[in-house]
Parts: C-alpha cells; structure tokens; sequence
C-alpha cells in the first residue's frame, strides 16, 4: 500500500476530481439523451437540455417505437429492430462458422495456400471497406443476392472473415499439439478432430466471437444501408433516416428515444458481458 | 506380439538433419528405452514410428508389415504423451473411450474395456471426472487407460514421467514396469533419465546427434559401453576419464604407467594411439583396505556425503578422479592416498573416434 | 498426414478462399480498373489511364474530405490514445469504484457511430444544445456553435469519437499496466525513482505492445471514417466535414459517377498500403523468425 503521507492526499483529491469530470463528461450525452427522450417538445424548446423533465412521459418513446416515420411509412423503430434481429442471428452464426472453421484449418494443418491466405486476410482488415464495394454489389446483383436478406448475411460473413479468423487462429494455435497427435493415433480425422476436441475447448473464444459479431453487427450501417435493401434496412440505418426525415417539425424527444432503443443491444451485450467485452476487442486486434 | 523395426530412417526439418539413417531392431515383447539428451532426436523418431510425422526416407515395419505409408491410427500402435495430451472437455471415461468410439466399437465393448483399464489402474471411482480435476499422477495414470483400452499391438511413450515429481515418477515408473510384466505388450519408451533408462528397459538405445551410439541391454551398456558418449551419459556418478596413449603394452597417463593386459580389450592396440581410459568410481577403491587393482598415488581433495556412500575426489597427477567409498571409511580419508584402479572393468576408447576398443 | 484428413482441411478453406480471391483481390482488381475508365453510371471499358485521378485530386470536395481526414486522424489517434493513458493510470492508483469508473469510460465504445453521431449532434445542437445553456446564464460572448461552423465543424466529429474511443484505449492500457511486474514498482521505489518518471521512462516503453494494439484499431477506425460524418453534419456545413470514405459512397449511390469514386477508393487502398505495408512486413519477418 502507498503511504497515506498528507500531500499524497491532496494529490488524492486531485485524482478523484479528474475522474470524477472525465465520468460526467462520459456520461452527459447518455444522460441528455434519456432526459429529452422523457420531455415534451414544448418544454424542450423552452427549457434547458440538462434540467429534468417537469412531467416525464413515455410518448416518445412509444411514437418511436410504433409510428415515427421515415420517409412515407410510418411504422417506427420496430421495423428496423426486427430487421436487425434477422440479420444479426444467421449473420453471427455464418461467420463465426466459417471463421472458426478457417482458423483451425489454418492453425493446426498447415494446409497448401495458407500462408498467402493468411496474409490477404490480415492486410484486409486494414483496407477500406469502400475498395470492395461497388464490385461487390455487381456481383451480388448478377447472381441475384442483391438488396435481399441473405446478401447482407453474407456480406456480413465476408467482411467478418479476417478477425473471426485470427481470433480462433490464435486461439488454437494455442492448443498443444500433443493433443491433435493424441487423436489422430485415436484415429480421429479432421472433422472429427474439431466437432469433439476443438470446439469443446474453444468455448471462451466462442463467447469473445459472439461479443464481437453481435455488437458489430448491430452497429453496422454502410453494409446495412448498400445491401440490405429498403425493406430489410437494419435498425441504425432506419434510425438515421427517422432523424432525417423531413416531414414536418423535428421531434427531438422522438429522435432520443429511438437513438436509445438503438443503443440497447450493444449496451446490453457490453453489460453483461463485462471484461470479456475488452478482451474481445483486443483479441480482434492483435494481428499476426 | 509385435515387433518394430526401423530402417535407413532419415528426417529432416529443412536444413537441420535431424534423424540419420537409424537403424531400430525391437523383438516382440521388448521394452525399448530410447535414451539421450534433450534435442538428440528421440521424439522425432517415436513421432515417425507412430506416424505422426512424414519422413524423408527409410521404411517402419510394424510386426513384420511395412506401415510406412499408414496412419497413425492404421498402425496398431497406442502412445501416451509427455504433457499427457488429456482431452480437457471430456471425462476420464470419454477419454479412454474417444478412440474406441471413432473405431466404432459397440457400446459394451467399450464400457468393458475402459472398466477393465480403470480397475487396472486404479481409476474406477475417477471415471466421471474431467482432466483438471485430477492430480499429475492421475492425469498420467488416464492418459495409460486410454492406450491400454486400444489393446494395441506397440505401446509408445514419450518422456511419461518427466511432469511428476520425484517419489510420484518412482511409483509410476514401477507401474509401468508391473503393466509390461502382466501385459507383455511391446513397448517403445523415450526418456532422457538414465535411471529410468536402466531399470525399466530389456534394451536400451542411447542416441546423440539424431544417430544411435549403442543398442544393447542395460548392463551390457553400463559394463561394456561402446562409445565415450555412451559410456559418460549412463552411469552417475560419471565415469572417470584419464587420456593417455599407448606404450609397449601400458597406457601412459602422464607420469603414470597402468598396465593394458589387465583391460578387457578386444584386440591389440598399437603402439602410440591415442586413447582414453574409462574407470567407473565403483572400481576404485583405497589400497590400503585391500582394493584390488594397479595401485596409484593420489592426493584427497574433498568428500561429497551422498547417503549410502561418499564420493571421495582425488587428484592424480594433472587429473581429477572420484571413487565410491564406504561413509564411515571415508570420514578419516585425508591427505595422500593410495587408491586401486581395477582395471579388469575398465574401458578403454580411442580418442578421435571415441569408440571402444 | 492423412490423406483423407489433410483433403479435408483443404476443403474447409474452400469458402475462405473463394472470399479472398473473388472478393478481396477481384474486387480490389475491378475497383482499380473502373477508376481508370470513363465509367460514370455503368461501368465501361473505356481506358482513360489516370484521368479520373487528375479530376480527382482537382475535386475541392477530395481535398477537403482527405484535409480532414489527415487533421482528424491525428488529432483523434494523439488524443484518444494520451487520455485514455492517462485515464488508466489514474484508475490504477487503487481507486475506489474502479469497476464502475470502467464501465462508465467504456460505454461509449458499445454504441454505433449512427448512435454516437446523433447523441452529440444533439448536445452541440446550436439552438436548443449546450449552447443555449451557455446563453441562458450569460455567457454571450461563448459561441457553441461549432457544428454550424465551417472553420470548425470537424473539431465535433473529433470531440465525439474521442468520447467514443477513449475508454477503449482506457482499458487496453489498464490491462497493459496490471501485466507489469509488480517488481519494477519495488525496484524504482528503493531507487527513490518519482512515480511520475517511472511511468514516463520505464512504464510507456514496456507498453509498447498496448500502444500499437490501440493505434491500430484507431487508425482502422479512421480510415473508414463514415457514419459519424453522415450522422451528425452530414457532411455539412457544405463540404467542410467531408471524408474521403463518405466521398466515394455518395458518387457511387448518389452522384452515379463510378469512375471517380472508385478512383477515390483507389488513392484510399494506396494510402494505406503504404503505411500498413512495411508494418506488416516487419512483423511476419519477426514472426518468422520466432517460428524458426
Ligand atoms: N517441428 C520442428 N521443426 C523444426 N525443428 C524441430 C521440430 N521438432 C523438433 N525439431 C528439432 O529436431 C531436433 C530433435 O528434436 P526432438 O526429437 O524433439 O528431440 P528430443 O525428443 O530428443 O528432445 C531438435 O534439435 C529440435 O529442435
Ligand atoms: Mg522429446
């Protein structure tokens, strides 16, 4: 323990003070968001952004689940809440999947081509997304994935690749080799191999994988917005265009409200999730 | 019963040769001791024996059928690991039996098998547990079951004892060798434990430098060692090493004269060759309580106590000798000495090629 | 190694190789090729070898979008990174609430640009945002109405990304500091080294490793600047918070002018290659080397 020496304590104070504004300077916009999601309009353009509502009321929050508008329908966030969730389910799935199955692949068996895979993979994960995309979305018209549900899947499951890959890569290449010796003088072969030792082993990099693909996923917008399609447009995009729609006066309660429905999932991920939050984010970074 | 048999066996990680033509005859039933310091190559011959590893040339005949093309698991072969190689996730059970599954084995073959392994091994009332909940010598006990369920033909294993502390590593090497005894099976054994080496083999093979120095049974290796690597890695306390050169029938070591017709050598050695001369501490003794054996001046220069005798270290000549006394003898040894060299289990090597005359 | 085995770890990368030769180097390829084209709607053949560049590199919409970008990113990258440092280091000092001080630092980094970009969109709002809580208890002379201003607009976008990023760094730093050998600590403390300096001298270095992991997942996040600029000024005022990513997005959707935009792409891809090139390539030859 440090010595508790008397201008150690004033420097103490000066410590929590620091943090104490950093924790309200993180906290203001979450704070200033929900306060004008309970407000009225009225009180909102009288009033002060920082003050508490007079007379909370839920409205907002109700118009923009159910009936804000973006453009001519107006059917709310809900639309694209839903939209998300069937994205975000299969899309999770396929590229943990595949990503699991190529990082094992590469990691444990050497296999022709890996060293030149590998490497595409890890200098994508620095290239901007804009290189691919108008290719990309020729090709998906041509074999007709354009604007649809499974294009934005796989879409999802392409651009997902390279950081799936490392993280299991990484993580089996952890695994000590006696232990695949043990089974294939066992008898078992590559699958075998995988569904009944790797993946058991695997499940702390599963949970960090989920972590990862569910909060980015649901925070994508460029992918949601070019392949989705108008009618499978996820929630953040639906969100921009509900704020941007210019029918009538700007609802700013609205606006907060459906900008914190947004929010939800990925909070509620990183809520629960805790630590391993930080260790899948990190785990998605170290490349090589 | 089954017999390995290796030959004209050559491996190499790119540049670096790791395993030269080795040559490896093992009779059915025999329990072979691959013995050397780390990084001479043992594993890497265990691994290709077991197939786990290509190899650049030579054929591996496994009772009397050429395997070298063949899986692991096509080899009739079972293998326990030095780390143990548990499968974390499953139980004990799920782990003596995963080999049996993927053979598609009935259901009550397997549960007899892994309960006749479990009772073997005292594993019964530790089938439903996982590998982290078991101490080392379970864990080294499981990773046995589950070669022994596989009723295999050859068991290979690679240093099993070297993760287990001392007393734990001298109640499981007496295991293995009860196992050999009751089982019969044929065994291929790495260590780099001479002690091991000794008291578990029927035969030993000592390997350096991805070659093999010797292949002989323990006590021929200990008597008889065929190279000077040989014979100063078995043995501890080491064997002394005095070099000198022939004269006239006597190996002269500076200004002392020992007698060559009293070394067992296979044949006459020519004057003026180079040699070494070899004397395990056991075979030298003080003159003076009546050791046999050509008999040296020698001045005391300290004791190390080792519980059941004292290594006494001497300097004769330039050179530094030990010899194995009684403790309570050794207590008034001081000063000069006169010890005996018994040159009748002496060994005597060439000094450039380091072989054994 | 198996046959059987050994054709079957072929085939699982199948779909992973597919991705990285169709997608990665085909598009990378087509996208190189259009932007040598006259393409404007639809793509054509038609070479015009580096003319799409000199439009380009006259465009003063370009040379705004790539002005703020290299402006933000530095800014971003120095400040993210000093005060998410100096973050950790304070909650390292034994505080009290550590776990809810994290969580509070963090929560940012959960939330989508859309999400954030709107949030600060709001509290810079220069009618009903801050700055008419500025106004309201007297302080006419502040002006808060950076969003609106050209001059300045893109000093908000960088106020919401740190805000969005630095309790990352936060605690990529805090791990990095609880890996140091509480050793060093006893060591400088018996040298009579002050706290201060030993962070400077002895603590930054060792987290180099801390370090690079947070730069490289900023400046991934720069390069593809493009939600939060769409959320909160989009793009505005005019084009003074234009970037290049949201440069090429708008001529390939909205202004239908392919050859351009891919042009744009293009001189991105470059840029980064450039830089991140010779890194990797340093770290495979160091890779290389350990695994031999
Ligand atoms: N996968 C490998 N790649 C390159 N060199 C290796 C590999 N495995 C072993 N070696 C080298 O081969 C030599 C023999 O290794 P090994 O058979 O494991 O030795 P031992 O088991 O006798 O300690 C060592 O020098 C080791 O460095
Ligand atoms: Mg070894």
């Amino acid at each position: 323990m440090r010595r508790n020496a008397k201008w150690l304590s004033a420097a103490r104070i000066g410590l929590y003070a620091f943090l104490v504004i950093s924790a309200a300077f993180f906290l203001l916009p979450l704070y200033v968001m929900l306060v004008t999601s309970l407000k009225g309009m009225p009180e909102i353009r009288e009033g002060n952004m920082l003050s508490l509502p007079h007379a909370p009321t839920v409205a907002a929050w109700v118009k923009a689940w159910s009936s804000a508008c973006t453009g001519l329908s107006c059917n709310g966030i809900q639309v694209g809440f839903l939209n998300s969730l069937k994205i975000l389910f299969p899309s999770v799935t396929m590229s943990i999947a595949v990503g699991a199955v190529t990082g094992y692949a590469l990691s444990l068996w050497r296999p022709r081509g890996a060293a030149w895979l590998f490497g595409i993979l890890m200098a994508v994960a620095f290239v901007p997304y804009q290189v691919f995309l108008f290719p990309l979305v020729r090709m998906f018209s041509y074999v007709g994935l354009n604007s649809s549900l499974p294009g934005i899947i796989v879409v999802h499951t392409i651009f997902g690749l390279p950081t799936m890959t490392l993280i299991f890569r990484n993580y089996f290449a952890g695994i000590p080799l006696e232990l695949i010796k043990a089974a294939r003088v066992d008898g078992a072969g590559f699958w075998r191999i995988f569904g009944a030792i790797m993946l058991p082993m695997a499940v702390p990099i599963i949970v960090v994988a989920i972590i990862l693909q569910v909060t980015g996923i649901w925070n994508d917008f460029i992918f949601g917005l070019v392949f989705a399609g108008r009618e499978n447009f996820p929630m953040t995009v639906q969100l921009n265009n509900i704020v941007n729609s210019t029918q009538g006066e700007r609802e700013y309660n609205v606006d907060m409200a459906a900008t914190i429905l947004t929010a939800l999932v990925p909070l509620g991920v990183y809520f629960i999730s805790g630590r391993w939050f930080v260790r899948g984010i990190a785990a998605g970074a170290v490349k090589g | 019963m089954t017999g390995v048999s290796v030959s004209s066996l050559t491996k190499a990680y790119g540049a670096l040769r790791v395993l030269h033509d080795i040559d490896l005859d093992v009779q059915p039933g025999e329990f072979t001791v691959l013995l050397g310091p780390s990084g001479c190559g043992k594993s890497t011959l265990l691994s290709a024996i077991a197939g786990l590893d290509e190899i650049d040339g030579g054929t591996i005949t496994i009772a009397g059928e050429d395997v070298t093309e063949r899986e692991p698991s096509q080899r009739g072969i079972a293998m326990v690991f030095q780390s143990y190689a548990l499968y974390p996730t499953m139980t004990v059970r799920g782990n003596m039996s995963f080999g049996l599954r993927v053979k598609r084995l009935s259901a009550a073959e397997i549960a007899s098998r892994v309960a006749w392994a479990a009772d073997l091994l005292q594993l019964t009332a530790l089938l439903e547990r996982k590998p982290g909940q078991l101490s080392g010598g379970q864990r080294q006990r499981v990773a046995i079951g589950r070669a022994l369920v596989q009723r295999a033909r050859l068991f290979l294993f690679d240093e099993p004892l070297s993760n287990l502390d001392a007393k734990l590593r001298t109640e499981m090497r007496v295991e293995i060798k009860k196992l050999h005894k009751e089982l019969g099976m044929t065994i291929v054994y790495v260590t780099h434990d001479q002690i091991e080496a000794m008291t578990l083999a029927t035969r030993i093979a000592v390997m350096r430098g991805g070659k093999i120095e010797q292949y002989a049974a323990p006590d021929e290796l200990y008597e008889r060692p065929a190279t000077l690597f040989v014979a100063g890695f078995v043995g501890a306390p080491a064997m002394n090493f005095l070099p000198g050169i022939v004269r006239a029938g006597h190996v002269e070591i500076d200004s002392l004269s020992l007698p060559l017709d009293r070394v067992a050598v296979a044949g006459p050695v020519a004057d003026g060759t180079k040699v070494i001369l070899g004397v395990r501490p056991e075979h030298i003794g003080l003159a003076d309580d009546g050791a046999p054996g050509v008999v040296v001046e020698a001045a005391t220069d300290f004791l190390e106590p080792m519980g059941a005798d004292t290594l006494g270290w001497f300097s004769v000549g330039r050179h530094r000798i030990s010899a194995r006394l009684a403790p309570q003898r050794a207590r008034s040894v001081s000063g000069l000495v006169r010890l005996a060299l018994d040159l009748r289990h002496a060994s005597l090597f060439d000094a450039d090629s380091e072989c054994r005359y | 190694m198996a046959i059987g085995s050994r054709l079957a770890a072929q085939t699982a990368l199948i779909p992973a190789m597919l991705i990285a030769l169709v997608v990665y180097c085909g598009s990378t390829g087509w996208t190189i090729w259009i932007s040598m084209t006259s393409s404007r709607m639809l793509p054509n053949n038609n070479f015009v070898g580096l003319r799409q560049y000199e439009i380009l590199f006259a465009n003063e919409r370009w040379q705004v979008s790539v002005q703020n970008l290299a402006l933000f990113g530095v800014l971003f990258i120095t400040l993210a990174l000093a005060l998410g440092f100096f973050l950790a280091v304070l909650i390292d000092q034994r505080v009290r609430a550590e776990d809810l001080l994290r969580s509070v630092f963090l929560y940012p980094f959960s939330m989508s640009f859309i999400v954030t970009g709107l949030a600060w969109r709001w509290l810079l709002d220069p009618t009903l945002g801050i700055a008419k809580i500025a106004h309201d208890i007297g302080f006419e002379g502040v002006q808060f109405d950076w969003l609106v201003r050209q001059d300045r607009v893109i000093y908000t976008l960088l106020a919401a990304a740190i805000w969005h990023a630095a309790g990352l760094v936060m605690a990529i730093m805090l791990s990095g500091l609880r890996g140091i050998d509480q050793e060093i600590w006893k060591a400088t403390r018996i040298d009579g080294i002050p706290a201060w300096r030993t962070y400077i001298f002895v603590v930054i270095p060792m987290l180099k490793g801390s370090f690079a992991t947070a730069t490289i997942l900023m400046a991934t996040s720069v390069v593809r600047l493009y939600d939060l600029s769409v959320a909160m000024t989009n793009g505005g005022p005019g084009i003074a918070s234009e970037v290049p990513a949201k440069f090429v997005m708008d001529n390939l959707f909205e202004r239908q002018n392919i050859g351009l935009a891919t042009a744009a792409a293009t001189s991105m891809l470059i840029t980064v290659v450039a830089v991140v090139a010779p890194l990797l390539y340093a770290q495979n030859r160091a890779a290389a080397r350990v695994a031999r």
